[in-house]
């Protein structure tokens, strides 16, 4: 009458994974765009303070970044704020030497443009603030930017 | 002998997701979503003779910051939420009172002959006082300018300022930053643990 044959029980094809990859590679673009590596390890633990009166930094590669905080390691550093430029501590004294070396990085008409970042946590003191300012202003280093969270401004 | 054709069996493709999986967790490890943010600013070019610039004191709004992280404005102690609105009364002067800031006639293009203001605010911290108070600080008095120019800008221009520098329209941006000209001066600070008086 047929040849109808019992092939035996019929499975529910299997679902297909083979777009998983697809749907992680976006995700991995997604973080390959958006961020970005980071430089240095941080030493000092800086958690900088909110304000709302804020603007985005517009060329980051003119932007160096200096770190006041209290240390990550307390048993070994102490609780005292300290500075830390690129990847050590460093105290008030090295910093025309690292506005120099950040100069000579960037062609000569970009120098007035180097903004100096400085990412101070909150609970820092400002009197080793106004000693990083001073040494800046030494050495003409004169744009600014204090780093700052998103948010509703210390209240 | 015959041929058997066979049926190309479909390569496993479940080790891909494994291979994408460690990239992206290698990237999540190694990077940082970097959020600049920050109130950008300039500082005064060093060997300035604070003397050297004659002002008024009338025309000055002094905000002393203590080590104990109070503030006290114009001879008032005052709390942070209030130093807003109180320097853009004493910028806008409107009662045009003697000890607050006078007014200069500036012809400012687009807008005209306007009295600008001479006020200058001078913020003065302790060396013990808290960052986070001084930035607070400094965040309301860049909003207290920011709210005069929009206010301006409304009157004027009928958008805020903020969508005025947006859209591009050069002239009017300055000719609202000439007539509210940030001028925040950061004087020396002090080491006592006091008010300094």
């Amino acid at each position: 009458m047929g040849k109808f044959t019992k092939k035996g029980q019929k499975e529910t094809p299997a679902v297909s994974t083979a777009s998983l990859p697809d749907i992680v590679f976006m995700l991995l673009f997604f973080f390959m765009v958006t961020t970005v590596m980071r430089e240095v390890d941080p030493k000092v633990e800086v958690v900088p303070p909110e304000a709302s009166e804020i603007q985005k930094i517009e060329d980051k590669s003119l932007v160096y970044y200096i770190y006041i905080g209290e240390p990550v390691d307390d048993e070994q550093f102490g609780t005292t704020s300290r500075i830390q430029l690129n990847d050590d501590f460093a105290t008030k004294d090295d910093i025309a030497v690292f506005v120099e070396i950040k100069r000579s990085e960037v062609p000569e008409v970009l120098v007035p443009k180097l903004t100096a970042s400085l990412k101070v946590d909150m609970e820092t003191q400002m009197g080793i603030v106004t000693d990083v300012k001073q040494e800046l202003r030494e050495v003409n280093a004169l744009k600014i930017n204090y780093a700052t969270r998103e948010g509703e401004g210390f209240q | 002998m015959p041929k058997t054709s066979r049926k190309l069996s479909q390569v496993n493709a479940s080790s891909m997701a494994d291979i994408a999986f460690l990239l992206l967790v290698f990237f999540l490890v190694t990077t940082s979503i970097e959020t600049d943010w920050g109130i950008l600013r300039k500082l005064p070019p060093a060997e300035e003779d604070p003397h050297s610039k004659p002002f008024h004191e009338r025309n000055i709004l002094e905000v002393f910051l203590n080590a104990n992280n109070d503030m006290m404005v114009e001879g008032k102690q005052m709390t942070l939420s209030e130093l807003r609105n109180f320097t853009k009364s004493f910028l806008l002067n409107a009662e045009r009172r003697s000890d607050w800031p006078a007014f200069k006639t500036e012809e400012i293009p687009v807008l005209g002959n306007m009295d600008v203001s001479k006020g200058i605010v001078s913020v003065q911290s302790d060396r013990s006082t808290n960052y986070a108070t001084y930035l607070g600080v400094q965040n309301e008095l860049i909003a207290a300018y920011r709210e005069l120019r929009d206010a301006a800008a409304q009157k004027y221009f009928g958008t805020n300022y903020e969508d005025l520098v947006e859209s591009g329209q050069q002239e009017k941006v300055l000719a609202i930053r000439k007539l509210y000209p940030q001028r925040i001066s950061e004087a020396e600070p002090v080491n006592k643990g006091g008010l300094n008086r």
